[in-house]
């Protein structure tokens, strides 16, 4: 985490003055100086940084120029908003890529596995800005069932949802195809066949237990990328998230934002491997996590 | 000899092909089999002679993906089936026949423990719940001489032996109660003590249940100890069947001389382990007449051409044109 905060400070004073954007075109050089004062670029570069990590172990991030709110409220308004994006396309592309993954493998090299891998590479490979765009022309202009953008109801969510979980649940699908193939070919999957266990039992504790920890993995992987912002998606759609508050912040070298956004960012990667660790746990007592 | 009773297990004519890197290997070339209740069958054979593919197919375990062609037909009891392609890719075939493997520890789900494991099976076999379950689990292994059944049960199979598992595997089979047990190479993954231990402990389980036994093994001293009959496989067809006294004692074909041939005594320090020259046949191609005849050091012309029968008669037979009786 100190690694990512130091990180994030230093490339940020590389990128140009704050002030010549902030300040207005007719600014004086005295109003020009009396901002640097006020926001305390005029100190020395160490100066700024311990004030800087001063003020984030307090959970203060300082206040946003282009706002004048604190940029940490900033990033949570818009969290809220990814967050509830990310987990609503996550659980959309687990619904669809579990069931389909484990047909494509069960159904192997037959005409099903190939329909459904073709339209896993499909899905794979499609731009999300293409597909947000034509989902919109189709779903919004043509058929009118859906808004255009923007956040408010729940009817907001279904395209963008779509969008970002179809790229997702082609990657899951094809995980899981390949994991649920390599796990029959176990000798603990015959021993539960001569068991005559229910098909239920076999696929649930046998099959899947087994091959869930790559599929957890990819999976975690995913949803910490959607939560950091699915960019192009809420760009389309007009989606007040993460991404594009940040795409902004960099923009206007509104430092505060991107700082807080970052470190932010990276929590939620913490936070969100730790969980997969305790996943793994739960799915194989062999792995022990310290 | 007395009248024989019905066979519990019979098989005809098994014939498998089966998908490999290779190219499609015919596995099991006419395999006929009888299994009498009580009886316990051995069934030697060095590796790719189709020992363990023909009892899969048998239980109907065979990897559906892998398969070309299965034919031939199998009864259990009084159920038969005839088309042996035509099972359900998830279950085994029968009830009635239990099959315990190589080597148990990967044979074991790694992520559930043992008592899941059981308790799965017993519900699934007897519809039992789970308290009822569990006590017949502990039941279990206490009968397969695990010493501390209830330490065992919430072990997961990393955190045991190979032989414990092994003890595992046979309490789960002996479990579904079935009436033939098929137990493949049962030993192979363990160490000699430990090999003894689990080849009494089947033996046993065997003799007070009554059920009986398919061993599958390369070990001819497994099968020496243990098997009341035996059947030498070789090339996916069995070359020679008796029982182990007539066998052992007095080898007919030339495969299962050799195969004796290779074995050390102890006895007879001077006589040093002979192996059997060359390797097994193409199995990819159809093999005309006998399959061991670029092995056999009495080949005769008739060998090249024509595959020799086994005789179907009960008692000491051996599919080799030498046998009087086989004249052509």
């Amino acid at each position: 985490m100190w690694g990512v905060v130091t990180v994030v400070f230093l490339l940020l004073r590389l990128s140009g003055d704050p002030i010549s954007v902030v300040a207005p075109p007719d600014a004086t050089v005295e109003m020009i100086a009396a901002l640097r004062q006020a926001y305390g670029f005029d100190q020395p570069l160490y100066v700024q940084y311990t004030r800087y990590i001063a003020g984030i172990l307090q959970g203060d991030f300082g206040v946003s120029f282009q706002y004048g709110q604190p940029a940490i409220m900033i990033v949570i308004q818009r969290l809220g908003a990814t967050m509830s994006l990310a987990t609503a396309a996550m659980a959309l592309a687990i619904v669809l890529a579990l069931p389909l993954g484990f047909l494509s493998a069960r159904y192997r090299d037959r005409p099903l596995d190939h329909v459904l891998m073709s339209l896993a590479m499909l899905g794979n490979t499609m731009p999300t800005f293409l597909l947000g765009i034509v989902l919109i022309l189709v779903f919004a202009l043509w058929l009118g069932i859906a808004p255009t953008g923007g956040a408010g109801s729940l009817a907001h969510y279904v395209l963008p949802t779509v969008t970002i979980s179809l790229a997702t649940a082609a990657n899951l699908a094809r995980m899981t195809r390949s994991e649920v193939l390599e796990t029959l070919g176990k000798p603990f999957i015959r021993t539960a066949r001569a068991k005559r266990l229910p098909f239920r039992r076999l696929v649930t504790a046998h099959i899947l237990k087994n091959a869930a920890i790559p599929i957890v993995t990819v999976a975690g992987l995913q949803f910490g990328a959607l939560l950091s912002g699915a960019i192009v998606t809420e760009t389309v759609f007009g989606w007040p998230g993460l991404g594009t508050l940040v795409l902004e912040a960099i923009g206007r070298r509104d430092y505060s934002v991107v700082q807080a956004a970052v470190c932010i960012t990276a929590l939620i990667f913490v936070v969100l491997n730790a969980a997969i660790d305790a996943v793994y746990q739960l799915l194989d007592p062999r792995i022990k996590v310290v | 000899m007395s009248r024989a009773p019905a066979p519990i297990l019979s098989v005809r004519d098994l014939h498998v092909r089966l998908w490999t890197k290779f190219g499609v290997v015919r596995a099991v070339n006419g395999v006929s089999l009888d299994l009498a209740p009580g009886e316990v069958l051995g069934i030697v054979g060095e590796s790719g002679s189709g020992k363990s593919i023909a009892m899969l197919a048998v239980m109907g375990l065979l990897d559906a993906a892998l398969v070309d062609a299965v034919a031939g037909s199998v009864t259990v009891g009084d159920r038969s089936w005839n088309d042996l392609t035509e099972i359900e890719a998830w279950s085994s075939r029968s009830e009635d026949l239990a099959m315990i493997f190589q080597d148990a520890q990967t044979a074991l789900n790694p992520v559930l423990t043992i008592e899941a494991q059981i308790v799965e099976t017993l519900k699934a076999r007897h519809g039992l719940g789970r308290k009822e379950a569990r006590a017949r689990a502990i039941k279990l292994l206490e009968a397969v001489r695990i010493p501390d059944p209830q330490r065992c049960l919430s072990s997961y199979p990393h955190q045991l032996s190979g032989g414990m598992c092994q003890r595992v595997m046979i309490a789960m089979a002996v479990g579904c109660e079935p009436k033939v047990l098929i137990a493949d190479e049962p030993t192979t993954a363990l160490d000699v003590t430990v090999q003894a231990q689990i080849l009494n402990l089947i033996s046993e389980i065997q003799r007070e249940s009554g059920m009986s036994l398919v061993i599958i093994s390369h070990d001819l001293g497994v099968i020496a100890s243990i098997a009341d009959r035996v059947h030498v496989m070789y090339a996916g067809r069995i070359v020679e069947k008796g029982t182990v006294q007539d066998v052992f004692a007095a080898p007919r074909h030339p495969y299962t001389q050799a195969l004796l041939a290779c074995t050390t005594r102890v006895d007879d320090e001077a006589a040093a382990p002979r192996a059997i020259p060359g390797a097994l046949p193409d199995m990819r191609e159809a093999i005309s007449g006998c399959p061991f005849r670029d092995r056999c050091p009495i080949v005769l012309p008739i060998c090249a051409t024509e595959d020799p029968e086994l005789d179907a008669v009960e008692g000491h037979a051996a599919a080799c044109w030498r046998m009087p009786g086989a004249d052509p």
